[in-house]
């Protein structure tokens, strides 16, 4: 789409110019000249001049944390994070380039599985439970066991938070269908602009999972169950397939009353994932799971909800000493609340800050939601 | 800090800030080290067109300031110089840059290294060079200054060819000041010249019975006879007087031509003895005996003959404010030596005499005055000094440094532009390494020389010491510990994660309480573990940089489409193997592409697995033996990497058992038997489906 068709569609020739977007914005604060503000002012300005091609070159695209923050706050309602995903898809076709962490081998090992190599990815799952090869549910394991291999070092364990998840599906009396076939959801891809990558997964997934012979996908990482619920729709026409969260079924059960949690003795905080909270619209469920553990203490951080900060990077663009402060000021914060804990639902998230905590000295531990979930449940 | 070709400040390690032509020894000490031995020769040769000279008889500077030398002793740079300029290789190399000719008539006078040099740089940038030199031969002291033992007669010739071939005219025989005035020069069309006479006359011993006595001769009369294939009256007793290079040289001649005891008379001790370490242990080898602390008083004689010297012993003063001690006669030490035969090598002064009256001279009447020593111009327009005959008796290289220099101010007069002033040259001292880093770095001895026997060297002048073979310059160059080509930190990108502080071997980064990272770039000997590890990439090093295997891959890898099976090697470059083992491999392992690295730490985990989207059915990471890997320590870590690759590689279903990982034989670069078996199970896991599709890409 033309950056002309972009600023239409977006209406970001709505914007006042009032600044609010960039006193929200968490970028802004730490990286000198960023402004989501500033960056909408000059696309409209080089595509009243023509001159689209120069400002595609620019890195600045890539700053943006996509965390949907100042979306929120927008008086004129710019459909901000539409505009950048679709300036992005642009500056990738002209071959504008992401400095992506990790040597970009999370990018490499997505283009490795979009080549059709036959994977080998779901043997964990029937180790930790029970599968199905078909039926109602499919569970969308979706990076995890990459994850798990790249960042054992850090004290993360991406595999063990899915191993969790399967046992208590299986306690519910859920045996999901997990498969080989499956490919990453694509959310990296479509947010770093290579839109027909993305297509080309969401395609197969879909394809795949209706093969199988499932209705419901069932979701632990905020990022596939957006990205499968908002954005797979804009490609795949009649999916019939309904996205659900691992949280969502939890918190059904808590209600029901169908399980026993047994006490703990802990004093925790909840960060918000952007595409869990402000995305996807879910922040009761996972505060209804925590308070639902016996003994646990339960304390917000100072920004939480809608007004959550991100865990400073997504998909994995542009990790610098930027994104490093805004990690330890989201640390802090959820230090000076007291609580020992912090807990996350994303694995990226837990990633994130267990990095920034690695070098740190403090005494707060991060934990994914799901394993804390499971000690309650004696998992 | 110095400016590079593009204007960015670069540190010039201390091996190149002391080389007064700035030779990029890094440069070539690496390529060898890569077996890249033409190209070494050409980094040489494109700044340097004596390097067959320097590479024997330089006093290589850069040595002094190696930092290996805190480690343990410093890089033989002088001897990989004349590896590189001694092999077949050299043949290959032509002088592409001449430049169109600009029609000026240039005379340079003197064929020493500083006119050879200017001769050579000022034909290259187009100008009609024509070399005056008063002697039969061409080379000024290196032909009839230093003996043919250090320096054999065909590899100046070979170098002086090459710099005639450019187009340069000769005239020898010519002493300018004499058979033609510098007038004479300009009449004649001249439009500029470089003098560059260089330190022919002796200093005089000042001492009775040297001017009447038969059998006292000066040391560079006595060598130039003995450099031009005459052979001198040489007596069965000698004493040299001196303690430079030029005495030693006489003494050592002596030995050669027939005398049967020598002794090398000197003022001060062993410790002040101006002459190289080297070439001293070499005399006394030879039988020469070191006279210290030794004064000549009176040249004795008998029928008009030498027939003993008189001497008196000396004793040290304390230093004086420069730091220099003195000697100081102690008195009733007389004593006498019997000897035949006197050369006095206490130094020389230009032979200026000829052009006192066309030029100016220095204060004390000897020296050719320069109006600055970085422009080289004399008060006198169009004429150009530099050399000996500038700086009085000093070395090789700085003749030659002086003889470029010249020829870049000969060529801004010539086309009638102002000179920018050159920066005077700093003295750099090496920065010391701190006690831990000496203490981590794996040691490795600097090779030993090969040098004649003692029957075959008195028997004449042939050469001593001899090349380094293929071996010892590889290893010789591998000790180099890579100033300044280390980890560069982008402070903005760093996140302190202190992945590089956990990973380092030496253990150079550190991190500050309010959290900054900081890597010494001299202390690093760029590795390239925290390059690897590093999840931001923010920092990088310029040997074998980040991402390097992975674009020499994309642009070799296409080329290899057809083979049945594609197996790509990570050669550690550590391993022992020579260019013969490289050929070898390409012949009966074609299905191999080969990468070569400075050690394994440096490939990430994404390197790994981009060579298999790449299309490469296999990878083999060759690790040096433990005993040639300078990082042993980091062993574990490279396995970690590889493991982790290979559960990443199972899980994308290519299967972890195509990444091989094995360490190369004592020599060469694998086990053939080994290697076929290897070759055949990987042909067994059937192609990486990922083939087609990079090769469509
Ligand atoms: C015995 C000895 C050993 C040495 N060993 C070393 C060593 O190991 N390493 C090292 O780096 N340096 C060594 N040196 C020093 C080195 O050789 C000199 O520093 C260097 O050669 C000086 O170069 P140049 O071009 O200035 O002069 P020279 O090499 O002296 O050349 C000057 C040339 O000018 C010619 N000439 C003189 N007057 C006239 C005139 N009026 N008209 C025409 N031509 C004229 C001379 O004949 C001579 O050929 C040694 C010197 C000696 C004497």
């Amino acid at each position: 789409m033309s950056i002309q068709d972009l600023i239409e569609k977006t209406k970001v020739s709505f914007c006042q110019d009032c600044g609010v977007c960039t006193g929200s914005c968490p970028v802004s604060r730490v990286l000198p000249g960023f402004s989501p503000q500033q960056m909408v002012a000059k696309y409209v300005l080089s595509s009243d001049l023509g001159m689209e091609d120069e400002v595609l070159g620019e890195q600045d695209v890539w700053s943006c944390l996509t965390c949907a923050l100042c979306l929120q706050r927008c008086p004129s309602k710019v459909e901000y994070l539409e505009f950048v995903r679709g300036v992005r898809e642009e500056a990738f076709r002209a071959g504008n380039k992401i400095t992506h962490a990790h040597d970009g081998i999370l990018q490499t090992i997505t283009q490795m599985q979009t080549s059709g190599l036959p994977q080998n990815r779901t043997a964990w799952a029937r180790e930790a439970g029970t599968i199905k090869e078909e039926g109602e549910y499919y569970l969308f394991v979706g990076c995890v066991p990459y994850f798990d291999v790249l960042f054992k070092d850090m004290g993360v364990s991406p595999l063990g938070s899915a191993s969790d998840m399967l046992k208590i599906l299986n306690k519910f009396g859920i045996e999901p269908v997990v498969s080989d076939e499956e490919r990453c959801c694509g959310h990296d891809m479509l947010w770093s602009g290579n839109v027909d990558l993305f297509k080309e997964l969401a395609l197969h997934n879909v394809e795949l999972i209706k093969r199988l012979g499932c209705k419901k996908v069932i979701f632990g990482c905020p990022e596939g169950y957006l990205t499968f619920k908002e954005y797979y729709p804009l490609y795949c026409t009649d999916m019939g397939l309904d996205a659900v969260h691992f949280y969502d079924l939890v918190y059904d059960q808590i209600q029901e009353g169908t399980f026993q949690l047994s006490p703990l003795e802990q004093k925790v905080t909840y960060h918000d994932p952007c595409r869990l909270g402000r995305m996807a619209g879910m922040y009761d469920s996972p505060r209804e799971i925590i308070a639902s553990i016996p003994g646990i203490k339960f304390v917000e951080m100072e920004r939480n909800r809608e007004e959550a900060v991100c865990c400073g990077i997504s998909c994995w663009a542009n990790c610098s000493s930027y994104s490093k402060q805004i990690q330890m000021d989201r640390i802090k914060e959820a230090e000076a609340t007291g609580a020992d804990t912090l807990i996350t639902a994303c694995p990226k998230c837990n990633i994130h800050f267990s990095c920034a905590l690695s070098s740190a000295e403090m005494g707060l531990e991060v934990k994914d939601l799901t394993q804390l979930m499971a000690s309650a449940m004696g998992i | 800090m110095t400016k590079n070709e593009l204007g960015m400040e670069v540190e010039y390690p201390p091996c190149r800030s002391a080389c007064p032509i700035l030779t990029d020894v890094r440069e070539y000490v690496q390529l060898i080290a890569e077996r890249r031995y033409e190209e070494a020769f050409v980094s040489i040769r494109k700044l340097n067109p004596l390097p067959g000279v320097c590479g024997r008889i330089c006093t290589h500077p850069c040595e002094v300031v190696c930092k290996r030398g805190q480690v343990d002793e410093p890089i033989a740079i002088a001897a990989l110089k004349r590896f590189a300029s001694d092999g077949l290789w050299t043949e290959q190399y032509k002088e592409t840059l001449r430049g169109k000719s600009t029609g000026h008539k240039v005379a340079v006078i003197g064929s020493g290294p500083a006119g050879l040099a200017a001769a050579h740089d000022l034909a290259l940038l187009g100008h009609d060079v024509t070399i005056f030199e008063a002697l039969p031969v061409l080379g000024g002291m290196l032909r009839v200054g230093v003996p043919g033992y250090r320096l054999p007669k065909d590899v100046l010739d070979e170098e002086i060819r090459a710099i005639v071939d450019l187009g340069v005219e000769i005239k020898t025989g010519v002493r300018i000041g004499k058979e033609m005035k510098l007038a004479d020069l300009f009449e004649q069309g001249y439009k500029a010249m470089f003098v560059a006479i260089g330190a022919h006359k002796d200093r005089q011993l000042g001492i009775a019975g040297e001017d009447e006595l038969q059998g006292v001769i000066s040391a560079v009369s006595f060598l130039r006879q003995a450099n031009q294939g005459e052979t001198p009256e040489v007596g069965k007793k000698v004493a040299v007087i001196g303690g430079g290079n030029t005495a030693i040289d006489s003494a050592r001649s002596a030995v050669r031509l027939g005398a049967e005891a020598v002794h090398i008379v000197y003022r001060r001790s062993r410790d002040e003895m101006p002459a190289a370490d080297e070439e001293i242990e070499e005399a006394i080898h030879e039988g020469i005996e070191l006279a210290y602390l030794t004064s000549p008083v009176e040249i004795l004689g008998q029928d008009g003959k030498v027939s003993a010297l008189k001497c008196i012993k000396n004793e040290l003063s304390e230093p004086d404010a420069s730091g220099r001690r003195s000697p100081k006669p102690v008195p009733g030490s007389e004593f006498t030596i019997d000897v035949d035969m006197v050369i006095a090598a206490i130094g020389q002064a230009p032979d200026s005499s000829f052009l006192s009256d066309e030029l100016e001279l220095s204060e004390r009447g000897k020296l050719i005055d320069v109006e600055d020593p970085n422009i080289l111009a004399t008060a006198r327009t169009g004429v150009f000094a530099g050399g000996d005959a500038v700086t009085g008796p000093a070395t090789a290289v700085k003749a030659i440094a002086g003889g470029k220099q010249a020829a870049i101010s000969i060529d801004f007069y010539l086309r009638g532009e102002a000179q920018t002033e050159a920066e005077p040259r700093k003295e750099v001292e090496t920065e010391k390494l701190p006690p831990n880093i000496l203490e981590k770095t794996t040691i490795l001895p600097r090779c030993g020389v090969q040098t004649l026997s003692q029957d075959s060297r008195l028997a004449g002048f042939d050469e001593v010491v001899s090349v380094l073979t293929e071996d010892q310059a590889i290893r010789e160059a591998r000790r180099c510990l890579h100033c300044f080509m280390g980890a560069d930190l982008d402070q903005e990108q760093c996140i302190a994660c202190k992945a590089c502080v956990k990973v380092c071997p030496l253990e150079i980064p550190t991190i500050s309480a309010d959290g900054k990272v900081d890597i010494d770039i001299f202390q690093c000997q760029a590795c390239g573990t925290c390059v690897a590890e590093c999840p931001v990439q923010a920092v990088n090093v310029r040997l074998c940089p980040h991402g390097h295997i992975v674009s020499e891959l994309e642009s070799t890898l296409g080329q290899s489409q057809s083979a049945d099976s594609l197996v790509v090697g990570v050669f550690s470059q550590y391993g022992n193997f020579k260019a013969d083992h490289l050929d070898a491999l390409g012949r009966d392992f074609p299905q191999i592409v080969p990468v070569m690295t400075f050690g394994l730490e440096r490939v990430s985990v994404s390197d790994l697995l981009r060579i298999f989207q790449l299309g490469a059915d296999a990878v083999l990471m060759a690790e040096a033996p433990a005993e040639d890997r300078p990082f042993s320590e980091t062993q574990p870590l490279v396995e970690r990497r590889n493991e982790i690759a290979r559960d990443i590689l199972d899980l994308l279903g290519l299967g972890g058992d195509r990444l091989i990982s094995y360490t190369m034989p004592q020599e060469g670069l694998f086990e053939a038997t080994w290697l076929s078996e290897t070759i055949d199970g990987i042909k067994a896991l059937g192609q990486n489906p990922l083939r087609k599709e990079a090769i469509a890409a």
